[in-house]
């Protein structure tokens, strides 16, 4: 059964890509999001919630960190992966609740795998 | 003629010659008695005219005659005198001596005596010469006395000679000897002195010469001095020569001598000598002493100018050495006054060395009448070690000051050595190295985000279109992305090669470019970077307009189109731009809809490498746009679209000289 993927990302070429990957393989988009407060706001809202959630770090208005720890003190079942091109802060995402934290560029198979693995 | 007859006749010449002496005797008798009246009406008034108290007493001691004189003397008259007793003139006391006294003259004695008698309330002393009276039997009846008032003489005569005695005693007992000299030179007089001072007696010396005792290398010289002032009288002889003293050595006399030969009372030279031979000792030891002491002077003088000369040198070795340092070496109290400083301090203010001694440190280097903030004085007070620190002095110089405590020999703070050198150039070289660090991190972060971002959509792209060559739609797509990141990757390259070259920008480098193509190019890219958004870009197709500049200028209206695209969540992006002439200029706006910028913002994101939050953007652009439009002789600023809040968006205005 595929698995429904949340894309909080600010830049369009991503959300495409990540788009036609979690299609490709199997699983669905679930909704998308350009920054982290509209994140929060959208998975307010959403019924089902996904079963990941692909994040961004570097955003307008609210940035991948802040948005994590709002969000894992609302729901902390949330399975949040970092995708980002800042390495450094890959701890603090961790320490913020990140399942895992993919440097870009990443693999087509490794996000596969990520969403498998949710 | 018989003998009767001549005896007769005889006889008669005898009675005749008695009769004539009679007669010649009877004449005389008046003529005596005559005498006799008159005598006695010239003693009354003899015995008043005395101004002598004059008294005759009876045997009874009782007064029996008193002058005028007397009558004055108790200021009583003659009759209330008369009869008185001397228990009743002159006391009890008094009246016993005079009893005794006038006892003696009624036995026959004179007496002369002096005697002090009390009369009324004073005391007074008479000179009393009394002698017995004899009536014609010569049988004493009585007594005459006459008394003289001496209490003045008296009182004279004991201040003579109590002068007498304290110039007795002056010239026996004084050091200076007293000599008088004849005029042949020889001695009359030498007073008692003499013993003490030269061991002689007086008398010995009496009519000898008064050269005997001169040295005899002197002799001659006083001799004629004597000769030379035998014709000055009263005037005055110094005289210094040696005389010889019984125990057989010399001693050294100071005289002054007076030529008195033409004063009878005194006939001589008065000669007042004085032993001076300890003063002359003394004064040869003072000369002695003092030699010396001039010796050490001069000598203690010479090192001191030695000395002095070698301070000198190594002041003037000290201050070659000070003068030639970069560094500023200054010498201040504990007050911060400078006692001292090297040229370079000094220079450093356009001042002398002078000029800057006695001033606090404060005051000269900035200006203020408050010790500096940062000093390091304080500091070594406290520490007493050396302290160190920056201050920056209101030219904007920046200074590194090391403060040295000076430590007396107990240890004890007190003063310091401040040794300051200029760091601005080296602070500055710093802040550059600080500054391409960050540059050099600030690019880094470029490569390794904004790069990576764009190639990992290439990379999943170029993945997917190799794992699904079969689907040609998509396969576009995917091609389509690659080319935007591709565009966009080389945009931010664009960006960074024209940092770099604005600082190559020269004025003659200027020229007149279109302002509006560049707009309405660089609108039209940023479209073609942003296809997912719905973008309107609202600009007079009319306008035209050159601007003095470089083709740079394709750079700030592209930065600032495409903030206005990036920075905006909405997917509908509205841009408005306008074009109007201000004098010179051209004055350009650029407005959007976006979510605008904070007023604490506003100024820091045209600080270079300043990305706001580390969102998005390069971080570049807005840095890079003001630098452009400085170098083009322009201003940019940025406002917010809607009075009252930042929330409506913002508007860019930039103005750039028209070309």
């Amino acid at each position: 059964m595929g698995k429904r993927v949340f894309i909080v990302e600010d830049e369009i070429d991503f959300i495409d890509l990540y788009t036609e990957i979690i299609e490709l393989s199997g699983h669905s988009v679930a909704g998308s999001a350009r920054n982290g407060q509209e994140a929060i706001e959208a998975l307010a809202a959403m019924k089902q919630q996904p079963d990941i959630i692909l994040m961004d770090h570097r955003m307008p208005v609210k940035n991948g960190l802040q948005t994590a720890r709002e969000l894992l003190k609302i729901n902390p079942s949330y399975h949040i992966v970092f995708m980002s091109a800042d390495r450094s802060v890959e701890d603090e995402a961790r320490a913020a609740g990140a399942k895992k934290f993919f440097k870009k560029p990443m693999s087509v198979d490794d996000i596969i795998r990520c969403i498998e693995a949710a | 003629m018989s003998e009767k007859h001549r005896q007769t006749e005889n006889l008669i010449e005898e009675l005749n010659r008695l009769k004539e002496e009679n007669q010649a005797l009877k004449a005389e008798l008046e003529s005596k008695l005559r005498q006799e009246e008159d005598s006695q009406v010239a003693f009354r008034q003899l015995f008043d005219a005395a101004e002598d108290s004059v008294f005759i007493k009876g045997t009874d001691l009782r007064y029996r005659d008193v002058n005028a004189a007397m009558e004055q003397l108790f200021g009583a008259t003659h009759d209330e005198l008369i009869g008185k007793t001397d228990l009743e003139l002159f006391g009890a006391e008094a009246a016993e001596h005079i009893e005794k006294s006038d006892k003696k003259v009624l036995a026959g004695e004179v007496v002369n005596e002096e005697h002090t008698k009390p009369v009324g309330d004073r005391m007074i002393t008479f000179h009393v010469i009394k002698t017995p009276m004899r009536n014609e039997d010569g049988e004493i009846d009585g007594l005459c006395g006459i008394a003289r008032d001496i209490t003045a003489r008296k009182k004279d005569e004991e201040m003579l000679r109590n002068n007498e005695r304290l110039i007795r005693s002056m010239v026996e007992n004084g050091m200076d000897v007293i000599t008088l000299v004849n005029e042949d030179v020889s001695i009359r007089y030498e007073s008692e002195s003499i013993k003490r001072v030269l061991g002689y007696d007086p008398e010995d010396l009496v009519g000898t010469s008064a050269l005997d005792l001169v040295h005899p290398d002197e002799k001659e010289r006083i001799a004629g001095l004597f000769s030379e002032y035998a014709d000055k009288p009263g005037e005055p002889i110094r005289i210094e020569c040696r005389y010889h003293h019984k125990d057989g050595s010399w001693r050294d006399f100071e005289a002054i001598g007076v030529n008195f030969l033409n004063d009878p009372a005194i006939n001589a030279y008065v000669v007042n000598s004085r032993d001076i031979t300890e003063r002359k000792n003394i004064e040869m030891e003072l000369r002695r002493h003092r030699d010396r002491l001039e010796e050490l002077v001069a000598e203690r003088t010479r090192e001191i100018t030695e000395a002095v000369e070698k301070l000198k040198l190594a002041e003037r070795d000290k201050a070659l050495i000070l003068d030639s340092i970069s560094e500023h070496v200054v010498y201040q109290d504990l007050d911060h006054t400078i006692l001292w400083s090297n040229r370079a301090a000094a220079e450093s203010v356009n001042e002398q060395i002078n000029g800057i001694a006695g001033r606090k440190c404060h005051e000269v280097w900035s200006q203020s009448g408050e010790v500096c903030e940062n000093c390091p004085l304080d500091r070594v007070i406290k520490s007493l070690k050396p302290e160190e620190s920056e201050v920056a002095t209101p030219d904007g110089r920046i200074w590194q000051i090391k403060g040295y405590p000076v430590l007396n020999e107990n240890g004890e703070l007190e003063n310091f050595v401040e040794i300051t050198r200029e760091v601005t150039e080296a602070r500055k070289a710093e802040e550059q190295k600080v500054a391409a660090q960050k540059e050099a991190e600030f690019y880094l972060d470029l490569m390794t985000h904004d790069l990576t971002n764009f190639n990992s959509v290439i990379y999943g792209n170029l993945e997917l279109l190799e794992k699904h060559s079969d689907l040609i739609e998509k396969a576009v797509r995917f091609v389509e992305t690659c080319r935007r990141q591709l565009m966009k990757s080389d945009s931010l390259i664009s960006r960074v090669r024209a940092f770099s070259q604005v600082s190559e920008i020269e004025e003659q480098n200027l020229h007149s470019v279109s302002v509006a193509d560049s707009i309405r190019e660089m609108a039209r890219i940023v479209k073609r970077l942003y296809p997912h958004k719905s973008i309107k870009v609202e600009f007079d197709p009319e306008a035209r307009g050159e601007a003095r500049a470089t083709e740079l200028i394709d750079s700030v209206f592209m930065n600032l189109i495409e903030n206005a695209v990036k920075h905006n969540v909405k997917d509908d992006v509205w841009i408005g731009i306008d074009m109007s002439e201000e004098d010179d200029y051209w004055a350009i706006t650029i407005s959007d809809n976006g979510q605008g910028i904070p007023d604490a913002m506003k100024e820091k994101i045209f600080d270079r490498f300043q990305r706001i939050g580390r969102e998005k953007g390069s971080g570049l652009g807005l840095s890079l746009v003001r630098a452009l439009v400085e170098k083009f002789n322009g201003s940019i600023a940025v406002e917010d679209r809607i009075a009252g809040g930042h929330s409506g968006g913002s508007v860019f205005c930039v103005k750039i000289p028209k070309g």
